[in-house]
């Protein structure tokens, strides 16, 4: 009852999908506003009728409605309720039905917070969008059906995959989805400024708290995923560079080269079309990373080869997206007027610039890695992969290089600096680079992109806090506000710079994390018997005993460990779990974080009367997930913030 | 921006799609089955409708498609549908039979599931200790096999059949090789 | 310095920047690719392949998995149904590794002796449904069904 009503809300909310591409055209064409209004009405129908829709698929899963084949596939009597609710995603037809429903959501948004402000804008944001939404429902309702009924229905369902069945994975694709998403209202404004030939700063300074929102979302996103493979996978990592978090990393880097080179356009009216090629590419990718990963393409082709005119479909979806994009850059990029020039390697807008190579050089990185074992494998007969080693290579050298930039942007002023000022402005961060690097040399670190990360975190950390504090000295001096208060109030009156500090700064803590865990792992592969005990760093494990356990709907083998730190003594208890719906046993790693290292234990296979077992100790990796917290407080803050375009800012 | 970096935007943006639609059929993680081009093993079992034994002959003379499948088997109610409208579409085909394998099953489970889900019309073997599906390597259900006249298997497929499958797949080499 | 000379100086820097960045890229990439066998194609040019690294990828053959007593070492036959390939392998394997499911090794090519795998992913299908859970399956219909018909 429920699947019916959510199938006809979704064929609905298409129809209206496509009067809001017609009606604001038609409105344009013949100059009748009321067309364009009706626009706006389907906007805001369209949301509430998707919204209507998740609601129906989510309360088929809550009433285990598994005459329903997708809940069926992805739900079972055994399954908690939490991810019984959430399940709704756990498969690709619903998580497409998610999509559109946040686009829709966002459209509606769109049009009620810029119809007053940006009427000659609209219509064309809302046919865009309109397009885009269409493209997904029609996906949704005629190739990828979450609607469909299998008669008579099956006794139990499937069972959603284990390895989904974890929080970290129930937020992941929201958050990533959101990124995708809202990437999509600065892309359509950037579209709509090519298409009314109004390419000046408007569509970025319309879009910026867009963009943020968009960018938090996506990193929070793409952290949750690395989180869950931390947690869930049991392979001591975070990331492994395969070709589904690439694809979700690539729109981030592109999306992180916009955030910095829109401001160069705000203040210097520079970088114009690179502004609109990168949110179109970032759109772009983002599409790409719904698409393709979820189609398969990129990787498993099993729900593709089920049916291969879904795959024909969202290629050709993508390629007049795509071409219709790009092609309009091409056609109206020489309208664009550029008066300004760079004056000089030494300037704020030169760092930016750097910093959108070296981002760029990075998507490029990852989009070769990934597209090149595709283009082998279809051109020729050969199947290759590209590993993690050719990432790490090129990704260690780009970060230290981003860090160094990221230590001298935000302090060097406009246009160009003389040297004599610039070298003060950097001789005390290059002092403190150099003393971190001292104290990294005295902590025993001897590998040289361990030295210079900590070299480089040294540095940005004072740049940093050295502007902050000269602010906050000048700030004091004039106004007299008290010590404890000026902080706040400094930040309140620029919060879209300090914003960003507070970013950055969780990227060096974040940085400080992937260098530690990833340069400092250390890892033992023993096999032990009850009573056994190993060293491991300064953890002393005694293997203590092992157990069967059971929840609901899982069956686990548990070893215990007595492990002995300078904390005092713990209890860690790894498992191999089988869920009575699957036959994948999956490892639940147990896992003790302190802010210096993690202890993670991982239970393998039975070896006669011993157990083989895996341990590590991960240097530094809870400073990642504080690094990514502290990122999204910073965007936080930066959201603060209304449009401003001659705010200064430094 | 000036005109080579227009056509290169352009080329490489019509690069990607190309290639993304000649990588539309191609399956990554696809690895050859052992059993492919192998001759297939001959059986002749208890059927599971109790009226004598059903039989793949070493060369059964036309395209049979043996089905793998259990009344456990969620995945397989999906398939079941396809399998009806295959049996009804090919029945008058001299050269095309299907035969159903139900295995590691109880007798009782499994003709419920076809008074449930409904008949498609062809023979089922009994394999309750799952004596053929080792032989053909069956690891899990449902598994299909497409075995040539001369007993020759030429597709195999983990997973259901999905609607389109015999046209798509079957029929290039059904059309290739006549019995 | 003059403003002509600035923006000279800015565009050899980028072009340096941006050359090196590329050759780093690309001399990465050049190192860094796994090319994927199977055990027959692996047979028909193995002289060529010492030193690589190369996944193989097959069937763990049934009956062919030695664990040696008293430690994490195992050997075991990868197969394509045609030919077989001996792979030695110390350390933890997989949850899905087992005699008769898809696998795919990976490691450097030797000179001589068995392949050494340094890592082994086991593959899975998560479209059907494995034969373990049957008689466990079987019963648990049976229970959901009486639950919905009271």
């Amino acid at each position: 009852m429920w699947i019916e009503i959510a199938h006809f809300a979704t064929i609905a909310a298409l129809l209206v999908a496509l009067t809001q591409i017609a009606a604001p055209l038609v409105g344009i064409t013949l100059g009748r506003p009321v067309w364009i209004r009706v626009g706006r009405q389907a906007a805001f129908t369209s949301a509430a009728l998707l919204t209507l829709a998740c609601a129906g698929l989510i309360l088929s899963f809550l009433k285990h409605d598994f005459s329903v084949a997708y809940v069926a596939d992805h739900a079972s009597l055994d399954l908690p309720i939490f991810y019984l609710a959430t399940a709704m995603w756990g498969g690709h037809e619903g998580s497409l039905l998610l999509w559109a429903w946040f686009l829709s959501l966002f459209i509606a948004f769109a049009a009620w917070r810029h119809w007053r402000t940006h009427p000659l804008s609209i219509p064309y944001v809302l046919a865009i969008l309109g397009t885009v939404l269409a493209g997904f429902l029609l996906l949704v309702i005629f190739l990828s059906s979450p609607f469909e009924r299998m008669l008579p229905p099956p006794p139990d369902g499937r069972d959603l995959n284990p390895l989904l069945q974890d929080p970290g994975m129930v937020f992941h694709p929201p958050f990533l989805y959101m990124g995708y998403v809202g990437f999509g209202i600065p892309y359509a404004f950037a579209m709509a400024a090519l298409l009314t030939g109004r390419v000046e700063e408007e569509w970025i300074l319309a879009t910026r708290r867009w963009t943020l929102f968009s960018w938090a979302m996506l990193t929070t996103g793409i952290v949750f995923g690395a989180y869950w493979a931390y947690y869930e996978l049991g392979w001591g990592g975070y990331w492994a560079w395969d070709p589904v978090e690439n694809a979700s990393f690539m729109p981030w880097l592109t999306a992180t080269a916009f955030l910095h080179s829109v401001m160069v356009q705000e203040r210097r009216q520079l970088f114009k079309t690179w502004n609109l090629f990168l949110i179109t590419t970032t759109f772009a990718l983002s599409l790409l990373g719904t698409f393709l990963v979820r189609s398969g393409v990129l990787s498993s082709v099993h729900a593709f080869a089920n049916d291969p005119g879904r795959g024909v479909y969202i290629l050709v979806f993508m390629a007049v997206l795509l071409l219709f994009s790009f092609g309009l850059l091409v056609a109206k990029a020489d309208s664009l007027k550029v008066e300004a020039r760079l004056e000089s390697p030494l300037s704020r807008e030169s760092a930016f610039l750097f910093n959108n190579l070296f981002l760029l050089v990075a998507t490029a990185t990852v989009l070769l890695g990934t597209l090149y074992p595709l283009a082998i494998e279809t051109l020729t007969e050969a199947k290759v992969s590209v590993g993690s080693p050719y990432y790490n290579k090129v990704f260690i050298p780009i970060m230290l290089g981003l860090l160094l930039l990221m230590g001298v942007g935000p302090v060097i002023p406009w246009r160009r600096v003389d040297r004599t000022r610039l070298l003060r402005a950097l001789l005390v961060p290059t002092l403190a680079g150099i003393g971190a690097t001292a104290l990294a040399l005295g902590m025993g670190i001897a590998h040289p992109y361990g030295v210079a990360t900590a070299a480089l975190i040294g540095f940005v950390a004072v740049s940093h806090g050295r502007d902050f504090i000269a602010a906050l000295r000048a700030r004091t001096g004039r106004s007299g506000d008290s010590i404890l208060l000026a902080p706040f109030r400094l930040i309140g009156r620029n919060k879209r710079r300090y914003g960003g500090f507070v970013v950055h700064v969780g990227i060096l803590v974040m940085a400080a994390g992937f260098i530690g865990s990833g340069l400092f792992q250390e890892e033992q592969d023993l096999l032990m018997k009850v009573g056994d005990s190993t060293t491991l760093g300064r953890w002393r494990l005694t293997f203590t005993g092992i157990g069967q356990v059971s929840r609901h709907n899982w069956d686990a083998v548990e070893a215990s460990f007595v492990v002995e730190g300078p904390g005092g003594q713990l209890l860690l208890k790894p498992q191999k779990r089988q869920y009575h719906r699957n036959d994948m046993p999956t490892t639940e790693a147990a896992i003790h974080s302190t802010w210096r290292e993690d202890l993670y234990i991982v239970l393998g296979d039975r070896v006669d009367d011993r157990w083989a077992i895996r341990c590590y100790r991960n240097p530094l990796i809870v400073w990642i997930w504080w690094g990514a917290g502290l990122m999204a407080l910073g965007v936080v803050v930066s959201l603060g913030q209304g449009r401003g375009l001659k705010r200064r800012d430094s | 921006m000036k005109s080579t970096w227009k056509i290169a935007l352009l080329a490489t943006v019509m690069g990607i799609l190309t290639l993304f639609y000649l990588g539309l059929g191609v399956d990554t993680r696809y690895i050859p089955s052992p059993l492919l081009d192998k001759p297939a093993f001959p059986f002749s079992a208890e059927g599971l409708d109790g009226k004598g034994p059903v039989v793949l002959e070493a060369k059964p003379g036309k395209w049979v498609l043996v089905n793998f499948w259990g009344s456990w088997c969620v995945s397989c109610v999906a398939e079941h549908p396809y399998l009806m409208e295959l049996a009804r579409k090919t029945r008058d085909r001299s050269d095309f039979a299907m035969i159903g394998v139900d295995f590691r099953d109880t007798r009782e489970g499994g003709l419920r599931f076809l008074s449930r889900h409904g008949d498609p019309g062809y023979r089922h073997a009994f394999d309750p200790e799952q004596r053929i599906a080792i032989d053909w390597g069956v690891y899990g259900a449902p598994e299909s096999f497409l075995v040539d006249p001369q007993g020759t298997i030429r597709l195999k497929r983990a997973g259901p059949l999905y609607p389109g499958w015999f046209e798509q797949e079957a029929m290039p080499l059904i059309q290739g090789m006549p019995p | 310095m003059t403003a002509k000379k600035r923006r000279a100086l800015l565009l050899v820097t980028l072009v340096v920047v941006g050359g090196a960045l590329l050759a780093l890229v690309v001399t990465s990439f050049t190192g860094s690719l796994v090319y994927f066998y199977t055990p027959t194609e692996i047979a028909a040019q193995s002289a060529g392949l010492a030193g690589k690294k190369i996944r193989i990828g097959g069937m763990v053959q049934e009956g062919s998995l030695h664990k040696e007593p008293g430690s994490l070492k195992i050997r075991f036959l990868v197969t394509d149904g045609t030919t077989q390939l001996p792979v030695r392998y110390e350390g933890m394997v997989p949850d899905l590794f087992r005699e008769g499911q898809g696998v795919v090794v990976e490691g450097v090519w030797p000179t001589e002796g068995d392949f050494p795998a340094g890592t082994i992913l086991a593959k899975h299908s998560e479209d059907y449904v494995p034969i373990e859970m049957s008689q466990e399956g079987i019963a648990k219909s049976k229970q959901s069904l009486m639950k919905s018909l009271q």
